[in-house]
Formats: structure tokens, C-alpha cells, sequence
């Protein structure tokens, strides 16, 4: 059982939230969370990497400043460090692979008033507000229906594949499940959870960036 | 079971009057004139005597069983008149009047106190603050508009509930016009005993109900609406217009899914995770319903559109081909199918789809023709328009749609005109084919059948 005294404000952040994902088996980058104030002599990733800085205060980090893309080697990653640790102060940073994938998309969890836990699937990852293209469903839901989900918005469009873009149906199939089973495990004070993007490949799902949100 | 709700063997009318200004009046005369046939026994201390009927000072007196108590006098004191009922057991009361939760706090706390009198005792409430029930197979008439003002339909397979009266009653007076005929309507009202779900559990088992219309404002107690809708879905269809698309999601949601939570959307996934089907209005939610109820379901998403006037073909296929409808799509027909067309039709007519048998068509092409497209593979459904403008469309083209329509592949009719027509759309709706007065409606509610239809092979596929 999550509780909201666990976390300052009830919010998990970027690192929490993913680790208890990759416990549900949803795929995220793979990363290292650097806790003091120094960058690691080795850092076990592949280049290109992402830096971010980590804070339960920090849900939109794009809009803070707080995301460092495609860092190509070292040096770049150690002033990429220096920049990020000067200006997030007090932080936790988190250095991920960087995932390439044409399709973006967002999976996310609600509690609603009249229906409880509902699960939302998206096109659009981070611009999802904008396209508009959402579908929903009560938390408790079937492989079928994840599979109309993805029918219903654009994200379906690439399953047969257009333009060369495919995506593995049976990958987001079972990221959508395994997040409705997180839910119904551990959703009891989960007010909200986004994934957000969720990137899409031919071969995968990839949890880029997640968050909780708790309640009393 | 709410059997004896709706099929009540003696009533008795609290507030009934010889005033023709009081609700209790019109109550009565509504009771008299729908046929009700069981005992009435009017109550009302001041009189003894009203449209010939024996009148009692209270419910205590009258001395026999009452299986309905429709109460019509004021809120306050029709607190003692449930505390009656229930001391009789009297199995339902509906309750009239307005003055309780939906006026403040007052209110909310006499409806509390009525809440408290019925608890765990065998008494059930309708309403309060409902125009009450209509059932024309048991005469049953406790609505409040007088019958020599509105129309009221006369028997037949749908039932009808909603959560508001007045839209309940003029989309009743409304579908009278073509003499659709219904089950049953409940006004659910306040609902402060028995809800939509209630009623739906009950009307899902009557094997005369063949659809359901449901009126909502807002969506009583989520998880059991969720299983109970999906119970009924498995046996009927379920055309719900849902009210108050407001954006209530917090607006200041921190989360994006928050953000985007919106009733509508939530309500438009969970429908179709359901296989409930959504109306966006009075009168689609009556249309979708007469569609579903009397056709068969289709083996897939394709339609065929017959015509005997061009244009008419053409506004189908352009509302048929906007991308916000992807439920329905134009079938293509075979080489066969189109070769079998053109031994029928006039050379200067369309063997493509939609089908034109040009003014010059007659009842017997018609005919002809549905026989062809009864036989094509590639055709699922099928769509035809009866236009008695022309010479040779003839009342006779009823007895052909009525036929295809029972022994074929679902069809809708779509009659445009008003002379003629309107007996057409009458002859029509009498033998259950569904027929719309306008091409718009035809195919809304052919989208509708085709979601339905969709819905049913899913179940079946999930059975498998």
C-alpha cells in the first residue's frame, strides 16, 4: 500500500514512480540515479543519454529546465552535470538512455467521482492536450478492450504500420495491463498517474517519464 | 421484483380532487382514461365522492390491500401518508410532489426522514419530485399532463426511463406521432429509493421489453452501474442519452490523464467498454432505440443505400464518409452484385452504391433489388429510402420493406416528404421496421445498429 506520508506533498517522483512500474514490468530506460553531488567515474549506459534533475516539486520538468537531451559523450554529460546540479540545487539526478521512437503516446490513471480508477490511452505523448485523441476505460479492462483503445485513437494507424512507423501492439497491450494490475494492487491512494510520453517502437514500450500522485 | 409496480392490481390516488386545477385531478382522469384495470380508491378527507368513484379520508380506511400509493399532495405533509404505507405494507408509493433534495437544506432533510421511515421495511419509493409511471399494457398512468393535451404511445417494446419528467413526457407526446409504442416510462425523479438500475434489473428480464432508453443526468452508484449495465447489455440494447457533458475535470489537475478526465470522455470509453449506445439527444436516443429494438443485428459494417433520387443518395454518402462516423462504410459491391443491379434498373440509373432506381423506379424494382442485395456477401445492411413523391412509389413499397425487413439483412428506412409519408412512416413504424422522417436520422441511427451489431459479435467472440 502506497501511502501519502511517504512522499512530501503525496507525489513520487520521476524515480519512484519508475521503479515501482519496472515492478509491474512496464519497461523504462535504462538509467542510474546519481544521489550526491558528483557525477560517476563510469556510468553503465549507452549514448546518447537524458539528464534530468529528480524532485517530488519537479512534475513538469520540461517546463523548469530540468531535462538535458541527447548527450553524446562524456564531457557533454559532465557539463551537461554541471550545469543541472548548480541551477537544482538539493536534487537527485536521474541519467537515462535516450529511447528512439517515432510514436509517442500517453498512458495514464485517474480516480474518478462516479466510476472510481479509470485508465486513459493517448497519441500525442506530451502534446496529448492538443491532439486530443484519447481513449478511456473503466481500470478494470480485457486484452479486447485494450486492443479497441488503440483503435480508437491514431495510435492504431501504426500497428499495421504507416510509412514505415510500426509499433508493437502486443507490448502496449501488456503495458496497459500491467499498469491496470498496478492499480488494482496498489491504486487505493493513487489519485492520478501519468506516463507521459510512453515511446513506442516496433519492438517495445517505453515508460520515458511517469508520475504518482497521492492521496490522503 | 417490481412486478406489482407495474402491473399494480389497486391503487389508491393521495390528494385526489374534483379541483381541475389540482395535479390530483388530472391523476385521476389520467388513471380513468388510460384503462387502468385495477381498483381505484381516491383518498381526500373533504369528500366523498370523486368522478364516481368512492373517495376515503386516509389510506387507513379503505380496507384493502393497496399494491400502489401515488401520493399528490404537498411535501410536508405527505410525510405521515409513507409512515401509513409502510404500517399497511404497501409495496410502492410514487411520490409527486417537489420540496425535497433538490431545494436545499430542508429539503434534503425531509427526504431523509422519508429515507429513515421505508428503511428495511417492504415498502419502496418512487421519486420524490417525479411525474411517476406510465405503463400502457396495465393502464397504469400517474403522470401529471392531461391526456386531451399530449399523446400518450400505446403498447409496445421499449421501455423508457429518465430522470427528468418533462423531457420524458414531450419525448413521449413526441413519438406518439408515428405511433411508437412503449413497454413502460418511469420518471425516476430524486430517486431516493429506487434508481435507473433498479428499474433497468427489472425491465432486462421482461422478455416484452426488445430495448431500453435511458434519460441520465448523472450516473447513479458507478461500479454497480458498471455491472448491472453490463448484465443488461448481454440480453438487450441500452441506448442512454447522458446529459451535462461539462468539463469538471480539475481543471488545476496537476497530471495530464487528470486534465484530459472530462465526464464526457470517460462516459464515451466506458459506454463502449460496456456496449451501452450513446445519443446525443431526445430524439436520437428515441431513434437508436427504435433501431435497435426491432432490427436483427449485423454481421458487419457495411451498407448499402438504395434511392430513387440521386441527391438523397449523395448527402448519405458524404454524412456516411465524415471521418467522425468510422462505425459504418460504404460497401463495395461486387462485379456480380452491380451486373444483377443493371438487369433491373433504367440505363441512365447507378448500379454502384448508393443504388439510384431514378424517379422513374417503381415498388417492384425495389423489391428486385433488395432481393440482390439480400444475396451479396458484401453486403452487412442495408438502408433504403421510400420517397412517395414519385408515381410509381406507391403505399405498396410498405408491404416490401415490411417483408425484406423480416426475413433480410437489417434494414432502416429513411421517408422524406410530409403528404404521403407521414402514412408510410406510420405503416411502417405499426410493423416495427424502423423509419426516419430525414436522411441525417437514417443514418445516425444506421451507425447506431452497426455499433450495436459490433457490440453483440464482440460478446459472442468473447464467448467462443
Amino acid at each position: 500500500m502506497l501511502s501519502y506520508d511517504d512522499y512530501p506533498g503525496g507525489v513520487m517522483d520521476e524515480f519512484q514512480a519508475k521503479t515501482l512500474l519496472r515492478k509491474f514490468k512496464i519497461m523504462t530506460p535504462p538509467g542510474v540515479l546519481v544521489k550526491e553531488n558528483s557525477l560517476p567515474d563510469v556510468v553503465p549506459l549507452r549514448y546518447p543519454l537524458v539528464l534530468k534533475a529528480v524532485g517530488h516539486d519537479l512534475l513538469h520538468k520540461s517546463d523548469a529546465g530540468a531535462v538535458i537531451l541527447r548527450i553524446n559523450n562524456r564531457q557533454q554529460l559532465e557539463e551537461s552535470f554541471t550545469d543541472l546540479s548548480s541551477r537544482f540545487l538539493g536534487y537527485k539526478f536521474l541519467i537515462e538512455e535516450m529511447i528512439h521512437g517515432k510514436v509517442e503516446a500517453i498512458l495514464g490513471v485517474n480516480n474518478n467521482p462516479t466510476f472510481g480508477h479509470v485508465i486513459m490511452l493517448g497519441a500525442g505523448g506530451i502534446l496529448a492536450e492538443i491532439f486530443d485523441d484519447v481513449s478511456f476505460r473503466f481500470i478494470d479492462l480485457s486484452g479486447s478492450d485494450v486492443r479497441e483503445m488503440i483503435r480508437e485513437t491514431s495510435i492504431g494507424r501504426f500497428v499495421e504500420g504507416f510509412r514505415g512507423i510500426k509499433i508493437s501492439e502486443n507490448k502496449l497491450v501488456d503495458t496497459v495491463l500491467s499498469l491496470s494490475q498496478l492499480i488494482r494492487k496498489f491504486g487505493r491512494n493513487i489519485v492520478s498517474l501519468d506516463i507521459n510520453p510512453l515511446i513506442l517502437t516496433e519492438a517495445d514500450a517505453f515508460a520515458a517519464d511517469a508520475k504518482i500522485v497521492l492521496s490522503r | 421484483m417490481l412486478e406489482r409496480l407495474f402491473r399494480p392490481e389497486s391503487v389508491s390516488l393521495v390528494g385526489a380532487s374534483n379541483d381541475p386545477g389540482k395535479i390530483g385531478n388530472v391523476i385521476l382522469k389520467n388513471l380513468i382514461s388510460s384503462g387502468y384495470h385495477g381498483r381505484i380508491f381516491p383518498v381526500n378527507p373533504s369528500q366523498d365522492e370523486i368522478m364516481g368513484l368512492k373517495c376515503y379520508p386516509d389510506i387507513k380506511s379503505i380496507g384493502y390491500g393497496i399494491d400502489l400509493c401515488i401520493i399528490a399532495i404537498p411535501a410536508r405533509s405527505s410525510v405521515s401518508v409513507v409512515q401509513d404505507c409502510v404500517s399497511l405494507k404497501v409495496p410502492f408509493i410514487v411520490m409527486i410532489p417537489g420540496g425535497f433534495a433538490e431545494t436545499g437544506d430542508d429539503g434534503k432533510a425531509l427526504q431523509s426522514r422519508i429515507s429513515s421511515l421505508i428503511e428495511g421495511t417492504g415498502t419502496r419509493i418512487i421519486g420524490p419530485n417525479t411525474v411517476g409511471i406510465y405503463v400502457p399494457g396495465s393502464g397504469l398512468n400517474t403522470t401529471l399532463t392531461p391526456a386531451d393535451r399530449v399523446g400518450f404511445p400505446s403498447s409496445g417494446p421499449i421501455a423508457f426511463i429518465s430522470q427528468s419528467g418533462a423531457l420524458g413526457l414531450l419525448t413521449m407526446d413526441t413519438i406518439s406521432e408515428f405511433g411508437t409504442g412503449i413497454h413502460s416510462f418511469v420518471n425516476v425523479g430524486n430517486r431516493s429509493d429506487l434508481d435507473e438500475l433498479d428499474l433497468l434489473t427489472y425491465l432486462a428480464s421482461k422478455p416484452e421489453v426488445k430495448g431500453i432508453a435511458l434519460y441520465l443526468e448523472s450516473i447513479p452508484r458507478g461500479h454497480d452501474f458498471f455491472r448491472i449495465t453490463s448484465d443488461v447489455v448481454k440480453n438487450k440494447p441500452l441506448v442512454i442519452l447522458k446529459s451535462g457533458r461539462t468539463e469538471t475535470a480539475a481543471k488545476a489537475a496537476m497530471l495530464h490523464t487528470a486534465s484530459m478526465a472530462t465526464d464526457d470522455r470517460v462516459i464515451e470509453g466506458i459506454f463502449r467498454q460496456i456496449g451501452i449506445v450513446r445519443a446525443q439527444n431526445e430524439t436520437e436516443l428515441m431513434d437508436f432505440t427504435r433501431a435497435l429494438s426491432y432490427s436483427s443485428h449485423a454481421n458487419g459494417n457495411r451498407i448499402a443505400v438504395l434511392t430513387s433520387a440521386g441527391g438523397v443518395g449523395v448527402v448519405t454518402t458524404d454524412l456516411l464518409s465524415l471521418p467522425a462516423h468510422p462505425d459504418l462504410k460504404i460497401a463495395e459491391f461486387s462485379e456480380h452484385t452491380k451486373a444483377e443491379i443493371r438487369k433491373v434498373i433504367v440505363s441512365f440509373g447507378s448500379v454502384q452504391n448508393p443504388v439510384d432506381i431514378t424517379a422513374d423506379g417503381s415498388v417492384n424494382q425495389v423489391n428486385d433489388i433488395l432481393a440482390i442485395l439480400n444475396e451479396a456477401d458484401e453486403v452487412d445492411m442495408i438502408m433504403l429510402y421510400a420517397l412517395p413523391q414519385t408515381p410509381k412509389m406507391t403505399m405498396d413499397l410498405v408491404d416490401v420493406a415490411v417483408k425484406w425487413h423480416r426475413i433480410g439483412k437489417p434494414l432502416l428506412v429513411g421517408v422524406l416528404g410530409f403528404k404521403e409519408a407521414k402514412q408510410m412512416l406510420f405503416s411502417l413504424e405499426k410493423e416495427q421496421v424502423p423509419a426516419f422522417p430525414s436522411i441525417s436520422r437514417t443514418v445516425r441511427s444506421a451507425e447506431a445498429l452497426a455499433k450495436y451489431s459490433f457490440y453483440v459479435r464482440r460478446k459472442k467472440n468473447a464467448v467462443v
